[in-house]
């Protein structure tokens, strides 16, 4: 038997690419910090800039595949349709053009391209944070900084179950058509096959709790004993916290500005 | 003699259920074709069997968990999480022990909750939710209505049918869970009372 | 001194009308390896969940006599730390799996971590404990992706791995071919071998009178029988109580029916090979 994979635990997980490989709490810092950053600004220049800027970050950490499936969809959504809502409905004095109820101004525009501009660098942000950051990663940074391993649990499982509840309703929901349950025709049979399916699956689900609580506390999840980890993550470099420091107080001191010119 | 802390530890182990209730129970009605979401079945669940902490977890996680898809979901969370609380007071009130109690159930939370998402959807992002309910919302303010009035009679409409078919789903639930289950949480003794 | 002591336990689940353990009394000594059997729904899995604390801590109801685990009466008991001591392995694989690790060998690992054992330990021990019960190809995979019997296999691995001194095993080999079987009640045989105190419900008899030291044999709710294999394998009336006797057993009963006498009756193949041999020169 080839034991080379066990390698990975006897050092610090990497997984080579230098976006990745930021320790998961600096990316949460960074992900807040630059999402945030555009409401601030209140330039939708900038907050498109943002948005640009992090599907440039995303190619740049190898994982554009899976942040561009999520992210069209905020593009679609989000970037076009929620843009023309504004641009026709927002009051607005210079008249564009006008047809029926719709009343498109300069003023609609530009809070149509504000708004959209936030949403959508808010919405990178936080994508990006998701998929550049494995959750087991996370969790055990929470736990390094001294978060309950209840809390691990509670997100770790949260997934997992969702992985095989997914799993379950698919077998319900072909047992109960093998079963001459409507699963289509029109809404009111598909909605009456609703309930046979969530019904045995949320049952199921919980009467399995009794177990899965035996279960793990067999594993000592509840002993009164200081954990240690298989798991071992980098160090954050210098160069790292000063990027987040220095990007911190960036939006630290822009905040502070937004304030002063508010009050003034 | 019994040892309070084993009360919550079943808490623990039914919170990812709850969560993952709510996110299975919303992919069902996407794939049934279903014009609602039913995606607060496990937060009125837990809520109602474990109490309000509980019930707040399980919607704080599951609007995490949905903002991934969509991030612009994240603002609703808060009503989510407000679901949890509903969920422990309706039990506490025995409002989960007939049919015709989940139907006026639903109809409160219903009001409740699109009174809390309208200004949301309004202001945030102009009346626009991203949903088939935006169709009716842009059809109301073409034809003349102010985006508040126009928000509110889209979100109530499809609110209604969402939360009382949901409490149907909870109240049919919470009765098919064995006593000597129920009796191990921490909301048990609001669910026993026929047994004595 | 007695490791475990019973005295007059009885005991009734919550809401339930009938007790599921009646007046049992049984004292459990450690180094041993008990093989527990009796009928079905007879009260086996209720006896473990009491050796495991979890009867009356977790499952609450109404428990009457009185028990010791190690001295420690088992009300005044914190299950927590018990959980470091005994290790608890029952039957359903789904739920044994913990579904927060994404590899067979982190999940073996969790156990452990939980235990604060030092990272090099646990991955020797990981290594080791997956050649004993030979799932080495699966360290690598999702735990969360395996078959019924693979996960049985992996959630055995995982609480024998955190080595505690006395081990509970609720039917561990439910989902297991012929082969997984023997090879599970080999690696409780070592553990036997390494001084550990093995509790085990299991259906496969014949595997049980090979290995065990033990029997008890539990029906009702009531402890109908205990002491030696050999002594408990003889009283053939158990077979009226729903208690299943191995095939050596069987075949020496039927033929001492016809006239060929046993000196006394063999739970195991190699016994009953050997005194048929004895008794044909």
């Amino acid at each position: 038997m080839d034991y080379g994979f066990i390698e990975k635990y006897n050092q610090p997980w990497t997984s080579g690419n230098p976006i990745r490989d930021l320790n998961p709490l600096s990316k949460l810092n960074l992900m807040i910090v630059l999402g945030l950053s555009p409401f601030v600004v209140q330039n939708y220049v900038y907050g498109f800039g943002m948005a640009l800027l992090f599907i440039i970050i995303s190619i740049l950490a190898g994982c554009f595949r899976s942040f561009f499936s999520l992210y069209w969809k905020v593009l679609l959504l989000f970037g076009f349709f929620l843009f023309l809502v504004k641009a026709a409905f927002s009051p607005g004095e210079h008249v564009i053009f006008q047809i029926w109820g719709i009343r498109v101004t300069y003023e609609s525009i530009f809070s149509g391209l504000n708004i959209v501009s936030l949403v959508l660098a808010f919405s990178g942000a936080f994508i990006l944070f998701v998929k550049t950051t494995p959750m087991d990663e996370f969790t055990y940074m929470l736990e390094q900084k001294g978060v309950s391993h209840v809390v691990s649990f509670i997100i770790l499982s949260s997934f997992q179950t969702i992985t095989d509840l997914g799993q379950n309703a698919k077998i319900i929901m072909e047992s109960q058509k093998a079963r001459g349950i409507e699963t289509e025709g029109n809404v009111f049979q598909r909605a009456k096959a609703y309930l046979p399916v969530i019904g045995p699956l949320i049952l199921n689900a919980i009467s399995s709790t009794e177990e899965k609580s035996i279960a793990m506390d067999a594993r000592a999840f509840s002993a009164p004993v200081k954990h240690t980890y298989l798991m071992e993550l980098p160090k954050p470099s210098i160069k790292e916290k000063i990027i987040v420091l220095g990007l911190d107080i960036i939006f630290v001191l822009l905040l502070i500005g937004r304030i002063v010119l508010w009050l003034l | 003699m019994i040892n309070s802390k084993n009360f919550t530890k079943l808490t623990i182990f039914l919170i990812p259920i709850g969560i993952a209730v709510n996110v299975v129970g919303g992919q069902l009605a996407v794939l049934l074709k279903l014009p609602v979401f039913l995606d607060a079945i496990g937060t009125f669940v837990v809520g109602a069997l474990c109490g309000w902490a509980p019930g707040v977890i399980v919607g704080l996680g599951c609007g995490l968990i949905n903002a991934i898809s969509l991030p612009t979901l994240l603002p609703y969370t808060i009503i989510g999480m407000l679901f949890g609380v509903l969920g422990n007071f309706l039990a506490k009130k025995g409002m989960f022990s007939a049919f015709w109690k989940a139907i006026v159930n639903g109809l409160g939370v219903a009001f409740i909750s699109t009174c809390m998402a309208v200004p949301i959807t309004a202001i945030l992002y102009g009346g626009f939710v991203g949903t088939g309910a935006s169709v009716i919302v842009t059809t109301l303010m073409t034809a003349g209505w102010g985006v508040l009035p126009a928000t509110f009679v889209s979100e109530l409409s499809t609110e209604l049918m969402d939360k009382i078919i949901s409490m149907i789903v909870v109240f049919l639930v919470l009765k098919a869970i064995p006593a000597r289950f129920v009796v191990k949480l921490p909301n048990g003794k609001y669910f026993l009372k026929e047994e004595k | 001194m007695a490791f475990i002591k019973l005295k007059n336990i009885t005991y009734t689940y919550p809401l339930a009308k009938e007790p599921a353990l009646r007046n049992m009394s049984c004292e459990l000594e450690r180094g041993k390896f008990y093989g527990v059997i009796g009928e079905n729904a007879g009260g086996k899995t209720t006896f473990c969940n009491l050796l495991r604390g979890l009867i009356p801590h977790f499952y609450r109801g109404e428990l009457e006599g009185e028990m010791t685990i190690d001295g420690q009466e088992i009300r005044n008991i914190d299950v927590d730390i018990l959980s470091t001591q005994i290790g608890y392995i029952f039957q359903n694989p789904f739920t044994q799996i913990s579904g927060v690790k994404k590899t067979v060998f982190e999940e073996i690992a969790l156990g452990m971590e939980n235990l604060g054992v030092p990272k090099e330990e646990i991955i020797q021990q990981v290594i080791e404990i997956a050649e004993l019960v030979k799932i080495e190809d699966l360290l690598q995979k999702d735990p969360n992706q395996l078959s019924g019997g693979q996960r049985q296999k992996v959630a055995f691995a995982s609480i024998i791995a955190m080595d505690t001194d006395v081990f509970v095993i609720d039917e561990p080999t439910s989902q297991l071919d012929p082969q997984g079987t023997e090879s599970i009640f080999e690696i409780i045989d070592k553990l036997k071998k390494q001084a550990k105190t093995i509790i085990l419900v299991e259906h496969k008899i014949d595997l049980v009178a090979e290995y065990a030291d033990e029997l008890i044999v539990i029906g009702q709710g009531e402890i109908l029988a205990k002491g030696d294999v050999h002594q408990v394998l003889s009283d053939f009336s158990l077979q009226t109580r729903g208690v299943m006797f191995p095939q050596a057993a069987l075949l020496s009963k039927a033929l001492s029916e016809k006239g060929f006498d046993f000196p006394n009756i063999p739970v195991t193949k190699s016994e009953c090979i050997q005194m048929l041999k004895e008794r044909m020169r």
